[in-house]
């Protein structure tokens, strides 16, 4: 996980009175890291970027509840999970209403993202691109409790402790979900997962 | 320790989160035993795969944006407080405000065309005897409108889109406008809508919407819906939270018109649950909790208040017509829910007097 600013409690002290260019130093550091918990919690990059900048808005407005009682990053991993859920919720239930064609979501999940601009030339085995295709979509379909912990252990890195912090559940809550989503993750990536 | 308890350890000793003393005991286990060794191996290279997706860059302007989005939020904060003391003179700019939606419309993106970015900000006229930085708190019994006698003429019917605005909105309004406005009995508070692309957010529960007539009365209701509908749907704030999940709508309209009002909800595609008895109430495992904001002072406006409101058609018509405000308790905004063309959403609601006796049907 990216580590804090500097002065990231000085910077906090600031935004805490009103400037809004101190907070502006805090989405330079963290959008990465809120556009990856985004883009994975969501499966797609498409609607990432709205969600991302609500993630932000809604912690501007909220900076005078936290406590830091947890890291900064951690609490807007909180929030970027949260949106990212109900997001994705309201367009499942958009989904199961009609509302968007199915054929489009389809699409959308089947192929979520575009080829990495960095992926594999032509000259490289196109089962690199594909494996990665599956790794998507495989943690694509897990739980949003299970895709959460992986995607914010597995991918950003987050220790138990934070991870905790950032989903309110106890440390064993934690293992104890890491351990089935893994499972589920080797089910789904049968072939891939070596044994 | 077997080879159960070794595995349960599994996880935490590829996350590194066993103490040495632990992971000693795992590494002296999995030298002698070759299944935990397969195990932990196949564990190992799961969450390396899961590791080995590529980070994801940032799209430009993503910071910009929220700096822009900060900097309004920031604009909003300091007028709501502003307002805070200014006497509610704000009916007539209220209607006025509904106008805008009027003049400029509501309607859903169309297909492939990316949403304007759109600010809402209504405000309120600031009665020339009560300057701002006047300390003390407005009287509590000023007449809300004097000037409402002028909006007996429809100023602003809704086929006429570019009819001129007052100048006060016109400065006020910053780009295509949607109109929420909300009160709290004589104190104004302001909801703002910030369109975000598809989706909207509000910072306040309760909507209260008024029309010039019966048309602007409908238009900003069917707004309102499509506003709460999106903007609650399946939102279980697990946060915990309130972030201004909106469950009730006020009306405020003739008693006569109640009748007529839920004939043309219907056909916008809104059911009223009373008057549809046989249809199914939500499920329980998809019900939204709800936070419904009281609402401390009801109004209930009879026509011959002076300042009550006239709808201009009905003021020939029946002249000591009642007002009535009528509370809109959302029954279903969950996966329930229908969508209709456009993406126009429907909600099943419970039509309420909120002057009537509290009735516990639902």
């Amino acid at each position: 996980m990216v580590d804090p600013l500097q002065n990231e409690a000085e910077i906090l002290g600031q935004c805490a009175n009103g400037d809004a260019d101190a907070f502006g130093q805090l989405v330079n550091h963290y959008q990465e890291l809120i556009y990856n918990v985004v883009v994975r919690m969501l499966g797609k990059r498409e609607d990432a970027q709205d969600v991302a900048q609500k993630v932000f808005l809604k912690a501007y407005r909220r900076l005078d509840t936290f406590q830091g009682e947890s890291r900064f990053g951690t609490w807007l991993c909180s929030i970027a999970v949260n949106e990212a859920i109900s997001e994705r919720r309201r367009q499942s239930a958009a989904r199961r209403s009609g509302a968007v064609p199915l054929s489009t979501l389809d699409n959308d999940l089947d192929c979520p993202f575009d080829p990495p601009s960095d992926g594999p030339g032509p000259e490289q085995p196109l089962e690199a691109e594909e494996m990665m295709g599956r790794i998507r979509a495989a943690v694509n379909e897990l739980s949003d409790d299970y895709r959460a912990v992986v995607v914010l252990r597995d991918i950003e890195g987050l220790d138990y402790n934070a991870i905790s912090q950032a989903l309110g559940c106890s440390c064993g809550t934690i293992k104890s979900r890491l351990h089935r989503a893994r499972l589920q993750l080797r089910a789904k990536l049968k072939g891939l997962v070596t044994s | 320790m077997n080879c159960s308890d070794i595995r349960d350890l599994l996880d935490e000793y590829v996350d590194e989160e066993l103490s040495s003393q632990q992971r000693d005991l795992v590494d002296r286990h999995i030298s002698e035993c070759p299944s935990c060794r397969a195990e932990l191996e196949t564990t190992e290279h799961t969450a390396g795969l899961v590791r080995s997706l590529p980070r994801e860059s940032v799209p430009d302007g993503l910071a910009e944006a929220v700096q822009e989005q900060v900097r309004l939020a920031d604009q909003r904060k300091r007028r709501a407080v502003a307002l805070r003391w200014v006497g509610v003179g704000g009916w007539l700019a209220a209607a006025a405000a509904l106008a805008l939606v009027l003049r400029y419309g509501w309607f859903p993106p169309e297909p492939g065309r990316p949403p304007a970015e759109t600010e809402i900000v209504i405000t309120r006229e600031e009665p020339p005897e009560k300057p701002l930085d006047e300390a003390a708190p407005p009287a509590p019994e000023e007449p809300v409108v004097a000037e409402r006698e002028r909006e007996r003429e429809p100023a602003f019917p809704a086929e006429e889109k570019d009819v001129a605005l007052p100048s006060e909105l016109n400065a006020l309004s910053e780009g295509p406008v949607r109109d929420i406005v909300a009160e709290r009995e004589r104190q104004v508070i302001e909801v703002t809508a910030v369109r975000l692309g598809r989706r909207l957010a509000v910072e306040d529960g309760t909507l209260t919407v008024m029309g010039v007539d019966r048309e602007t009365t409908y238009a900003a209701v069917r707004q309102a819906l499509d506003f709460v509908a999106e903007e609650n749907i399946l939102d279980e704030r697990r946060d915990g939270e309130p972030d201004g999940e909106v469950t009730a709508i006020l009306v405020t309209l003739p008693r006569a018109k109640l009748d007529e009002f839920r004939s043309r909800m219907a056909q916008l595609g809104h059911d009223d649950r009373e008057r549809a008895p046989g249809v199914a109430p939500e499920s329980a495992e998809r019900a939204l909790r709800r936070e419904t904001l009281e609402m401390e002072t009801p109004v209930t406006e009879k026509s011959d208040d002076a300042d009550a409101i006239k709808l201009p058609d009905e003021v020939d018509a029946a002249e000591d017509a009642e007002m009535v405000t009528v509370r809109i308790e959302l029954d279903i905004v969950g996966p329930d829910r229908v969508m209709r063309g456009n993406d126009v959403p429907a909600v099943q609601y419970r039509l309420q007097d909120i002057d009537a006796p509290e009735d516990d049907a639902d």
